[in-house]
């Protein structure tokens, strides 16, 4: 086998196995969807200061699923996922600035509503943002 | 009318290097609108590593048009932050590699690199919410970095070659 031959196999293994050790890093963190009823907590914040909770009973296994049954909020389905455009009848003004982002028992969550799995006792906060 | 010869100034690289760098820049950032509906597909890194293959480190002057346009569409998040030295690295590697002209090694470069952007991305995070929150955001987007890999692998090995024949002549004929 010539050099080149060898360097291509080479590089090629060592890209797939680093996807591998990727994807096996990612199937470690990953969350399980849990079946069964949970009780879940969402608190909404809006712009002008009021602030709403909502307790929600569901079978579902993700936020999204959660949150649509409760008919809390809308949006626009995007590459990564549902952008989250209206909670509690409110639609964020994108003209203002305005975006609706959402944390969970006030720490940082990185994954969209569509894949944030959700388990009973889980308190989410929805608070309305002006400016990226 | 006679345009000044910049490199016979103190500015390190003639007027018309540096229009045709900032072009590519620009075609940087249209690649990238372009590609905007698909997840973490772009065009940027085999142009970056083209320009680097044939201006060398003068490609970062394209890289930080691309990042400063960025910027000014979509707002200077903390994801922009992360662009500063994101794609800066690309033309790092492709400069310590650029005597390579086996164009599959640099799909497999390009491969590795979308692979390991989020990774980098994270970077930030890191400072912000310490090792969980990195760690955290990393993991979360292995899916698109994955996705990235392919892409990159994809549109390196099939573009990366003819781009680069294209804009060395073009680098050839003073364009």
């Amino acid at each position: 086998m010539s050099k080149t031959k060898r360097n291509i196999v080479i590089s090629v293994i060592c890209l797939i196995a680093l996807a591998a050790v990727l994807a096996g890093v990612y199937f470690v963190f990953l969350d399980s969807p849990s079946s069964g009823e949970k009780d879940i907590t969402v608190e909404v914040y809006h712009k002008d200061g009021t602030e709403k909770t909502f307790p929600i009973s569901t079978n579902a296994e993700f936020l999204r699923g959660a949150l649509e049954e409760a008919g809390l909020i809308e949006g626009t389905e995007g590459t990564y996922g549902l952008w989250v455009t209206t909670v509690d009848g409110y639609t964020a003004d994108e003209s203002k600035n305005e975006w609706w982002g959402y944390t969970k028992s006030g720490e940082y969550v990185d994954t969209a509503v569509d894949s944030t799995v959700i388990a009973d006792g889980d308190v989410y906060e929805f608070t309305l943002n002006v400016g990226w | 009318m006679n345009l000044p010869s910049m490199s016979a100034g103190k500015f390190p690289l003639p007027l018309r290097e540096l229009v045709v760098l900032s072009l590519l820049g620009a075609i940087m950032t249209a690649g990238q609108i372009g590609f905007a509906f698909l997840p973490n597909i772009e065009p940027v890194s085999f142009l970056i590593i083209c320009c680097t293959l044939v201006y060398g480190r003068a490609a970062l002057y394209s890289v930080y048009v691309f990042v400063l346009i960025e910027g000014l569409i979509y707002g200077f998040g903390v994801w922009w932050f992360t662009y500063l030295y994101i794609w800066a690295l690309l033309v790092f590697v492709t400069l310590a590699m650029r005597n390579c002209r086996t164009w599959f090694i640099w799909a497999a470069i390009s491969g590795v690199y979308g692979l390991l952007f989020g990774f980098f991305s994270a970077l930030p995070y890191f400072f912000i919410g310490g090792v969980h929150m990195a760690l955290s955001y990393w993991a979360s987007g292995i899916p698109f970095d994955l996705l990235h890999c392919a892409g990159n692998f994809v549109s390196t090995l099939c573009l990366l070659k003819p781009c680069y024949l294209l804009l060395s002549r073009l680098k050839a004929h003073g364009v």
